[in-house]
């Protein structure tokens, strides 16, 4: 099974999807094995969440075949509006400890 | 078994949904329906033992069973979302889960799922088990992406 740096998966999904400014949040999960996060781009706007994970997996089983489910987890896909409300969240609860 | 804890029902209920996705690929829409359903009850617990010491300490202990709508209401009780109207905003789509998803299903046949669904009037002869599977798929997406933003990183 080939190894897969976060580089070059964010290389993969923003080439084989046409990412607009993508923005990733990636990590390896405990074991060490398979990445996870998020990735966020106005390439999603318009898409139901099922039809943009159709995106991220046509293009990770494009690349990888089976093993694709072994190197990468849930990536959710955001648009930077959706994501920007989690950012207001966190400002607020920033605000708030301060 | 040992304790659960935030970590545990948010990882959790993040492998669910991924697992939900692959079946959902492969229209074993039973199995996608069961296991989204599950994903939405962990992110929702998650949040409650992200924001309330008391549960993580077992000084509370939840009274919901695996009911969405009283979880979105222990939810609702802490405040966390109160600020940006992240709790409106995932209430809808708990309400449309909530309708359609039930702690029995583990048991069940989607022939079964299909007629409880039938009766629901979610699916007709115009509106098939996949396209309504998609949106029940995507209101349960909507709920774990807005409360995953509460964990910055």
């Amino acid at each position: 099974m080939a190894r897969l740096t976060k580089e070059t998966l964010k290389k993969i999904l923003t080439d084989k999807i046409a990412l607009s400014n993508p923005e990733f949040r990636l990590q390896k999960e405990k074991a060490g094995i398979r990445w996870t996060g998020n990735v966020i781009s106005a390439t999603f706007k318009g898409k139901r969440d099922h039809q943009r994970q159709d995106m991220i997996w046509d293009a990770l089983i494009d690349e990888f075949g089976e093993d694709a489910t072994r190197l990468v987890g849930l990536v959710l896909a955001y648009t930077p509006d959706e994501w920007n409300l989690g950012a207001e969240s966190n400002h607020a609860k920033a605000k708030k400890a301060a | 078994m040992a304790k659960m804890g935030e970590n545990d029902y948010r990882i959790g209920a993040k492998e669910r949904m991924e697992e939900a996705y692959i079946l959902l690929r492969q229209s074993r829409f039973g199995g996608a329906i069961y296991i989204t359903g599950r994903a939405t009850e962990g992110i929702l617990r998650a949040v409650i033992w992200k924001s309330d010491p008391e549960y993580r300490t077992g000084r509370k202990s939840l009274e919901t069973g695996h009911d969405l709508r009283r979880l979105l209401d222990v939810v609702g009780r802490l405040g966390i979302m109160a600020p940006n109207r992240l709790k409106d905003q995932i209430a809808g789509d708990v309400q449309h889960v909530a309708r359609l998803w039930f702690n029995d299903m583990r048991f069940l046949p989607e022939s079964r799922i299909r007629r409880e669904w039938l009766a629901l009037r979610e699916i007709s002869g115009k509106r098939p088990l996949k396209l309504a599977t998609g949106e029940y798929y995507d209101a349960c997406s909507a709920i774990l992406k807005k409360c995953e933003v509460l964990w910055p990183g």
